[in-house]
């Protein structure tokens, strides 16, 4: 597989399980409170797959036009498959994940490009992953 | 056209097929346990209640998303603005118009602030006091770190007893903030 289509399998393998994790939780615990799933939620499952494509392919290429595309569809066809979620709610989650998982790729890429040098290296695509939520998490008030 | 773009094509597919297969054979184990959940919790809310018939609600309180009702009360559930999304609520409400338990059954507040209100003890046994109408800052401590919570919370309380009560529920009482 050339490196730079492999980040979107990841994606829908990451976002697969989540899912999965809510399908189980409903079918055997359904008392339990489950994180929202919303532009967190999306983040979240977007970061994962970036820092995980990170570890498998550093120096990857990224093929931009398709990243929006795939987070459409990803973001689209899991929850709805899973039956968590439909009508417009789906397309609202759909739409903000395709937008995230754009600007998360590109801001993920600028970022770790600086912080992937010397003995920072190792630990970087994860710290750049954790600052990044944590930073979606900060701005999501000014946002929504 | 790189025939390599086919990979996550088909694992997407196989995955969002295998999603849906997991969720359809699950279906009946969800609905089951689903009904138990509800039925357990209604039960506790409502001592000395077993049965419950859903009934209608047409009322103006836009909290109230569902009625229950037993032999000796009501376990209305309510759907409220919290700080950060919408707070679901069952509060059981005797036919005396007194609470007698509630139980947050999905909230997303802060972590650490408005979560504290789903299981903070002495702010939830405040609410079990037999009060015409509970206020935060008067009669009612709030959560510290969480007043917009805890004030969403006693308004689903409030309107659940102006719903067995008759109350007007156009009062302070229920609006946005308690």
């Amino acid at each position: 597989m050339q490196k730079r289509y492999r980040l979107f399998t990841i994606l829908s393998i990451v976002t697969a399980l989540a899912c999965l994790v809510h399908v189980l939780y409903n079918a055997f615990a359904p008392q339990a409170m489950l994180p929202a799933m919303d532009l967190l939620w999306i983040c979240a499952v977007s970061l994962v797959a970036l820092v995980l494509d990170h570890y498998a392919a550093p120096n990857a290429e990224r093929c931009w036009p398709l990243v929006p595309v795939f987070g459409l569809v990803i973001f689209a066809a899991m929850p709805y498959f899973a039956g968590l979620l439909g009508g417009m709610e789906l397309v609202k989650f759909a739409g903000t994940g395709a937008v995230s998982f754009t600007v998360l790729t590109a801001l993920y890429a600028i970022a770790a490009d600086r912080l992937a040098a010397g003995k920072s290296s190792k630990a970087a695509p994860v710290v750049t992953g954790l600052l990044l939520f944590l930073a979606v998490q900060g701005c999501m008030g000014m946002v929504l | 056209m790189n025939k390599k773009i086919f990979v996550p094509v088909v694992v997407t597919v196989v995955l969002a097929a295998a999603l849906y297969g997991v969720a359809v054979g699950l279906l009946p184990v969800t609905n089951e346990n689903r009904l138990a959940d509800l039925k357990s919790i209604l039960t506790t809310l409502l001592p000395g209640s077993e049965t419950f018939t859903v009934e209608p609600y047409s009322g103006e309180d836009a909290n109230i998303s569902a009625v229950y009702k037993a032999d000796n009360g009501y376990v209305v559930e309510t759907v409220t603005d919290g700080y950060v999304d919408e707070i679901t609520l069952l509060v059981g409400v005797s036919n005396d118009g007194k609470v007698t338990g509630v139980v947050v059954r999905d909230q997303h507040e802060t972590w650490g602030l408005g979560q504290k209100a789903a299981n903070d003890v002495p702010f939830l046994t405040q609410l079990l006091l037999d009060k015409e109408t509970l206020t935060v800052g008067e009669n009612v401590d709030g959560v510290t770190g969480a007043t917009v919570t805890s004030k969403a919370v006693v308004k689903a309380v409030n309107s659940a007893k102006a719903f067995v009560t008759g109350a007007d529920v156009s009062s302070s009482a229920t609006e946005w903030g308690g």
